[in-house]
């Protein structure tokens, strides 16, 4: 793995000056991400279903993700036991419901540099709101590239989605909660 | 590929979830997410030179 990777783009909210049609990630695009990001993301954006940050190298999108709030369900199992009484319990978690990248920035660990986004952002906010997991689905084809860059677990398959999990730990806290860089990031997205 | 809207998770998926929250990570999940973490804080320091 490349240890000093090329750091050289900015995270910006999505907007009508920034989104470059340009982007393409249509090699191997078995999510429809590219359809996403042309059709639907700004919509989303404007109705706050989801916000999409878009990775700039230079006036080029490198990468997108697009984040929501959510919550995890869970029932009570015969192995794994709740509080007494209780039947059900929500985790509440950050939904990464969409992370692509340009096909000319494949192989460069772009999409774990972005997924290193979401962990610092949901540890930013979980300062302020409840968040425990980052939660994800995929399919066949990238549920390895989740589970052996990015530190997700595989929950469960249904009908060829795979539903992927990410714990934000104590050690995630100490590293990110040090400092208040990563308001400064946010701070940025704005401008 | 777009699911209607995450599921309840019952099962094992369900037991995934809770012993992830209760018990600490394994050695090979913390030494991942300390990888991500490295990415991170290089991407910070890259960002907040310019």
């Amino acid at each position: 793995m490349d240890e000093n990777p090329d750091f050289n783009y900015n995270p910006k909210l999505l907007s009508d000056a920034n989104h470059d049609m340009n982007f393409d990630c249509r090699d191997n695009d078995t999510m429809g991400l590219y359809n996403y990001y042309v059709a639907d993301a700004p919509y989303e954006q404007r109705t706050r279903q989801n916000r999409t940050i878009v990775f700039q190298d230079g006036e080029r999108t490198m990468g997108y993700v697009s984040l929501s709030m959510s919550d995890l369900y869970v029932s009570k199992s015969e192995k794994t036991a709740l509080k007494a009484g209780e039947e059900q319990r929500n985790y509440p978690s950050i939904y990464v419901s969409r992370l692509a990248v340009d096909n000319n920035y494949r192989g460069m660990h772009k999409g774990i540099s972005i997924m290193a986004f979401c962990v610092g952002f949901a540890v930013y906010m979980s300062k302020y709101l409840g968040c425990k997991f980052l939660v994800l689905y995929t399919n066949k084809h990238w549920h390895t590239y989740y589970r052996d860059e990015c530190g997700f677990t595989l929950l469960e398959e249904i009908d060829g989605v795979y539903w992927m999990l990410r714990k934000i730990t104590h050690a995630d806290m100490g590293k990110y909660d040090k400092h208040d860089q990563f308001l400064q990031v946010l701070k940025s997205l704005e401008e | 590929m777009k699911p209607k809207a995450i599921p309840e998770f019952t099962g094992k998926a369900a037991d995934v979830i809770i012993e992830m929250d209760q018990k600490p990570m394994r050695p090979e999940e913390v030494e991942k997410i300390d990888r991500s973490v490295n990415f991170f804080e290089s991407y910070m320091e890259k960002i907040l030179k310019k």
